[in-house]
């Protein structure tokens, strides 16, 4: 049966009621200091919009993809006496990128790469929750640890929650030495690395945004040579801060060999 | 750097310095995708006052134009001007091509094809093209890293039908700009196909389908189904997919194996919810565009395949490069020549990387042993048709390593863990750690080996719901993915190509 003209239109209408209607509650939900559960989880927002400025962090200058990783040459250490350092990885899934060229880095240097946990999926929230942290401190005892999260909530609003968990997840790392690698973004975030950069302690957050580093072909995550590269420059701001106190040279060469152990987590099993 | 991206950068600057509010609305480096709730929210506020056009009325379809754009602009930012002249440029050469005769239609159209090609080309290929010289000749240019438009391999070769069609005489050309700028911009398959002809979709400009109860229920429908298929779904398997991909080496033979089924998953739940979104909310706009995909891992050989795959595509590669270039009418030796030409034009069309560029001859070396092999009177059993099926879904499995690869050494990688080093005994240690992998990859295998009647059998009855119930269904399907999704949400695969 052909419908009548105003019968379409009120078909559209209804259309729009039926896709509007829900998409209001959940904003409307999301604006409201209201936060439902059921039974123990959290009912989650779509973002909760939390500005930095409101805050009180300033937001950095730093522009996303203004340095050529490749241009930047090694530096050369000026460190006379190097300890040899235990070394920690730990973060999301670019630390499973990481972990070749840093392995090299540390076997070249004197270092050892002890263990590399990577929890994929994960954010912030993940790692301030999780009791994984403390147990590999515990039982590694690293006098360095180099931790690299991010990638998973380069969108993230609700900015307030993600500066309590990363202040939770540095009292974790109170007495030892740490870098943490901000995520090597794809797109602007709206502030996340802000707030990393604002929790940790002046000079040990890395702004990884800033370096323009080779994708692989996801988009999302470095290539082979853009994780070297991304090593190289995080070495060499390791080599320039007066807070590392140990040689980190650039080997002779990269290969794929993993030295230490290899841990590896996802958000989705727990 | 490109031009164009200097004009991306400094608009960022511009509109960082704008309040929140509008730098969210307006930031082009957030791209507007189907599955996004902003744009879900906007789309319901943009329907209520469409409804209140009439269905033919001239004003209707510069309303759904300016929507298009303004969608388009939210997923490319400036290159919004450069589509723009990709359509004003083929209204006008379509227009010529139709006064002139011999040589001179012909020269035209020749000139309209590599204008439109030359975009595709210099944004899409440039970068495969210096990579390659630098690595044959030696030479050392260097890369650009340009920035691919949104929606550009598929706007580009609608611009081509539209002018091939209009040059063989198939087609008359619009008579107006706006039919025909509506026809290239409606934005449902502006980002990621079907593919659309000119000569089905222009005549429906006039002639709208009237939007019934049903036809709401429907598109409600495959705008519900399509976002579970792609954020619940395919993005799971994204997920394990990925993590394959960063670290290929460290990855066993048995985890390489179910990442192989997993890909395969990916792709068809993620490009097929884009289909079944896109069809439902052009549903809902009063157009009817033709289906992408029917069932096609149930296909029962590699040629039913391509006919159930993507077959938008598979259709304009059949009717304007296999058949022009003398498809089966020149012998069997040049139609299989034809074939594997097809096919390796539709690997490149995918993405500039060798990886790409086998996957099509795979599929061409297929295609081509398909139809050596196969006889017209051959009859097939039930068991036959079930071994096809299975070797079918296998072979273009396979090849989906290919087509996901980083690069090639990668992919012989995933090939020789699968093949040498796979141990079965690992099966409990992964179910152990991934219990959701398997669970998943089973609830796959059900929804892609079901045939249609059953899968039919239990869409009717969700159809038949009363209307009121949608809403809460909507709100149910959408707070589960909030649960579910990370602060990330990951692109359409087809809107990157």
């Amino acid at each position: 049966m052909q419908e009548s003209p105003s019968n379409s239109r009120f078909a559209i209408f209804k259309a729009a009621l039926i896709i509007g209607l829900p998409l209001c509650s959940l904003y409307l939900y999301n604006y409201s200091n209201l936060t439902l559960w059921y039974n123990d989880t959290e009912v989650k927002k779509i973002d909760s919009g939390d500005d930095l400025e409101n805050m009180g962090i300033v937001r950095s200058e730093v522009k996303r993809g203004s340095v050529k990783a490749d241009t930047v040459s090694s530096i050369k250490t000026t460190v006379k006496d190097s300890i040899p350092q235990r070394v920690l990885l730990i973060g999301d899934s670019e630390a499973g990128g990481l972990i070749y060229p840093l392995d090299d880095y540390c076997e070249a240097n004197g270092h050892t790469l002890l263990c590399t946990f990577t929890y994929e999926s994960s954010t912030i929230l993940d790692f301030a929750k999780s009791s994984k942290v403390d147990e590999l401190i515990e039982k590694y005892q690293p006098s360095m640890i180099f931790f690299v999260v991010g990638l998973n909530e380069l969108y993230a609003k609700d900015l307030k929650r993600r500066k309590t968990a990363a202040l939770r997840l540095i009292e974790k790392f109170k007495g030892i030495n740490y870098l943490w690698i901000g995520p090597a973004n794809f797109d602007e975030d709206f502030g996340i690395n802000d707030v990393f950069n604002s929790a940790a302690e002046p000079g040990k957050f890395f702004y990884t945004k800033e370096l323009e580093i080779p994708r692989g072909k996801d988009g999302r995550h470095p290539n082979k040579k853009g994780y070297e590269l991304w090593m190289k420059s995080l070495a060499n701001h390791i080599q320039q801060s007066n807070l590392y106190d140990f040689r980190f040279d650039p080997p002779s060469r990269f290969d794929t060999r993993v030295r230490g152990r290899l841990l590896r987590s996802n958000t989705q099993n727990e | 750097m490109s031009g164009f991206w200097n004009i991306d950068l400094e608009l960022d600057r511009i509109l960082s310095d704008l309040p929140l509010f509008f730098r969210y609305s307006l930031n082009p480096n957030e791209h507007w995708v189907f599955t996004q709730t902003s744009f879900l929210l906007v789309l319901s506020f943009f329907l209520v006052g469409y409804a209140f056009f009439k269905s033919t009325s001239r004003w209707k379809l510069a309303y759904l134009i300016g929507f298009s754009l303004f969608f388009y602009y939210k997923s490319s930012g400036p290159f919004l001007a450069l589509f723009i002249l990709v359509i004003l440029c083929d209204f006008l050469f379509a227009k010529w091509i139709d006064r002139h005769e011999g040589i001179k239609r012909k020269v035209l159209m020749l000139v309209s094809v590599s204008f439109s090609l030359s975009f595709l080309l210099y944004f899409k290929y440039t970068d495969f093209i210096i990579e390659n010289l630098n690595a044959v000749f030696l030479t050392s240019f260097s890369k650009q890293n340009l920035f691919l438009p949104i929606g550009i391999s598929f706007y580009t070769f609608q611009s081509l039908s539209y002018i091939l069609d209009v040059y063989r005489k198939e087609l008359a050309p619009s008579k107006d700009l706006l039919s025909y700028g509506f026809y290239m911009s409606f934005f449902p398959h502006l980002v990621a196909g079907p593919i659309v002809r000119a000569k089905d979709f222009l005549p429906q400009i006039t002639n709208p389908i009237p939007f019934t109860t049903i036809l709401l229920r429907e598109s409600i429908f495959r705008i519900t189904v399509g976002l579970i298929k792609k954020l619940i779904i395919a993005d799971y398997f994204g997920k394990y997919v990925n993590e394959l991909e960063k670290m290929p080496e460290g990855h066993s033979g048995f985890e390489h194996f179910v990442g192989m089924y997993s890909q395969a998953f990916q792709i068809y739940f993620d490009f097929s919810a884009y289909s079944d979104i896109a069809i439902g909310i052009a549903l809902v706009l009063g157009y009817r565009l033709k289906e992408n995909f029917n069932n096609p891992y149930f296909a029962s050989n590699i040629t039913s395949f391509w006919r159930r795959w993507h077959i938008s595509l598979s259709l304009w590669l059949r009717d304007y490069i296999y058949i022009p270039l003398g498809g089966n009418r020149k012998g069997k030796f040049l139609m299989y020549v034809f074939l594997l030409t097809t096919m390796l034009i539709g690997g490149f069309w995918h993405g500039p990387y060798w990886t790409m560029i086998l996957w099509g001859l795979g599929h061409g070396i297929l295609l081509a042993l398909h139809k050596m092999l196969s006889s017209k009177d051959a009859k097939t059993s039930l068991w036959s048709r079930g071994l096809g099926t299975l070797v079918t879904f296998h072979c273009v499995t396979f090849l989906w390593i290919f087509f996901n690869a980083n690069d090639l050494d990668v992919a012989l990688l995933s090939f020789r863990k699968i093949f040498l080093e796979m141990n079965f005994n690992e099966f409990t240690f992964f179910w152990r750690a991934r219990p959701e992998i398997i669970l998943l990859s089973i609830l796959a295998f059900f929804i892609v080996f079901i045939p249609m009647e059953i899968k039919q059998k239990v869409i009717n009855p969700i159809l038949c719901l009363p209307l009121y119930l949608w809403p809460i269904i909507l709100l149910v399907v959408l707070q589960a993915i909030l649960q579910l999704r990370d602060s990330t949400v990951v692109p359409f695969l087809y809107g990157g190509f």
